[in-house]
């Protein structure tokens, strides 16, 4: 069994178009996190959880169901956010020039991976 | 007797009336027939001529939009509004699902966002797969080679088809993937003619002149599985190979060519086919490519094969269609393979005894 900061380096490391990820939970706990740029790293985790309500929030008022994934395309970079369980969610912050898609499939993997792998942090 | 006379010019008569009437009948409808005839051969032939402009036009439409946006690296589908519906979609990759080699198919676009339905889990991470095939299709096109078709096999046999689609789903790329066995061209070809409909497909340059004309040899004199390069050169030969390029992720150790690309050409080729199936592979995070196939629009294929031990090594071979068969391709990779796994097993074989011999050469200088 893997546990999410393992998962979290076979996505991240090696890999030109993320230059962050982030497994954190409802409550603010960082669960995994690998970065190559820490500022980005730490609004990122600021940002989480109240990005997190809010996505929760509209998808349940505009009749979406439960958030799955989400991808916000910037004008430089984008990211993607998916959720794991209820609980914990993936952030994935890419380079800019990275591929959206890449992006959201590589946050959609690794929530898929630790659902597996169950509660392992 | 004049009774006999009369009645018999009567019949006469009446004869010879019923021949001219036939006789005239029948030269009128011949007449009618030669006028028919002509007036279909003027129809044939302006049906034709229409045809013929329709032809053309629809190439100058083709020509123009690839020569018009090319240079500005728009994506058709950025530009014109004819753009396939979310459910056209579906019905292209409704003709994939379920066949038995298919295990997943999706139609995606360049950022690598999925256009049709992701019911099953990889389906994200296949659409992912068009994101670096575009840019791979970019590399190449901007080195004069412009790929129709990519076939990726992993470690672990999973095969995948990429294919870009053309007409009003140009743009966009169909990925399927099938394990075990690679999905049926056939099937492939099928939802690509479904997709490019009426329109015809964008014309691509063939083997462009940068792809021919250079026969040269170049090897790293450090770096790399040196005693491989002469054997490299002998199978080239015999398998009419039109070029070879061995190197891993940081340099090019050997590149050849006979009637192929220049040198610098087969060096960018070989980076951008590396570096695509790097990101394939850590897409698709299996256990690491095999081979990936690029089908070029002339007909010959760019293959580049894994060769796997420490270096990480990979080998790009360049074919004509019909020159040479994959399974001599297959034949010299698999040979260089095994000669590099011998080399290893010999050089972890001697480490230790090395390691011995000098710890023990070491101890009787310092005794």
């Amino acid at each position: 069994m893997l546990n999410a900061n393992r998962l979290a380096q076979i996505v991240a490391r090696g890999n030109p178009d993320v230059i962050g990820l982030l497994v954190v939970d409802a409550d603010g706990k960082v669960h995994a996190s690998d970065s190559t740029s820490p500022e980005v790293m730490r609004a990122a985790i600021a940002m989480a959880v109240p990005l997190r309500d809010l996505i929760d929030r509209t998808a349940a008022e505009l009749g979406c169901g439960e958030h799955s994934a989400t991808l916000v395309e910037g004008r430089e970079a984008s990211f993607a956010i998916a959720d794991v369980d209820g609980f914990r969610c993936v952030l994935v912050i890419g380079a800019s020039g990275a591929a959206p898609g890449s992006l959201r499939a590589d946050s959609l993997w690794l929530a898929a991976r630790l659902r597996d792998e169950g509660g392992a942090s | 007797m004049i009774d006999w006379f009369l009645i018999a010019s009567a019949s006469a008569s009446v004869v010879s009336g019923a021949i001219a009437w036939t006789v005239a009948g029948r030269r009128a409808h011949a007449r009618a027939e030669r006028a028919c005839d002509a007036k279909l051969a003027v129809a044939t032939s302006a049906r034709e001529e229409a045809d013929r402009r329709a032809l053309t036009l629809d190439h100058e439409v083709a020509y123009w939009r690839a020569t018009s946006l090319a240079p500005r690296e728009l994506a058709p589908a950025a530009v014109f509004h004819d753009r396939m519906a979310a459910s056209e979609h579906e019905v292209l990759v409704a003709l994939l699902r379920g066949l038995c080699l298919v295990d997943t198919a999706v139609i995606a676009d360049a950022t690598g966002l999925s256009r049709t339905r992701e019911g099953e889990g990889e389906a994200s991470s296949l659409a992912a797969l068009a994101a670096p095939f575009d840019r791979l299709q970019s590399a190449l096109e901007r080195l004069g080679l412009a790929v129709a078709e990519a076939r990726l096999e992993t470690l672990d046999t999973t095969h995948v088809t990429i294919r870009p689609l053309g007409g009003r789903a140009r743009g966009t790329f169909l990925v399927a993937k099938g394990s075990s066995l690679p999905v049926n061209p056939l099937a492939v070809d099928a939802v690509a003619h479904s997709a490019a409909g009426k329109t015809l497909p964008t014309p691509l340059p063939r083997l462009v002149a940068g792809w021919r004309g250079s026969s040269d040899k170049r090897r790293a004199s450090n770096g790399g599985p040196i005693e491989f390069f002469d054997d490299l050169e002998r199978e080239m030969d015999r398998a009419n190979l039109r070029a070879a390029v061995l190197g891993d992720v940081a340099a090019v150790y050997f590149s050849a060519a006979e009637d192929g690309p220049s040198a610098d050409v087969r060096a960018s080729a070989f980076m951008a086919m590396n570096a695509f199936q790097e990101r394939a592979a850590q897409t698709l995070r299996g256990a690491g490519m095999a081979r990936v196939d690029l089908v070029v629009a002339s007909g010959g294929v760019l293959r580049w094969s894994a060769l796997p031990g420490a270096r990480n090594l990979g080998l790009v071979l360049l074919a004509d269609d019909g020159a040479t068969s994959p399974a001599w391709m297959e034949r010299l990779s698999g040979r260089l393979r095994r000669g590099l796994d011998a080399s290893a097993a010999r050089a972890s074989s001697s480490g230790p005894a090395l390691e011995r011999a000098t710890a023990s050469s070491v101890g009787r200088s310092a005794r």
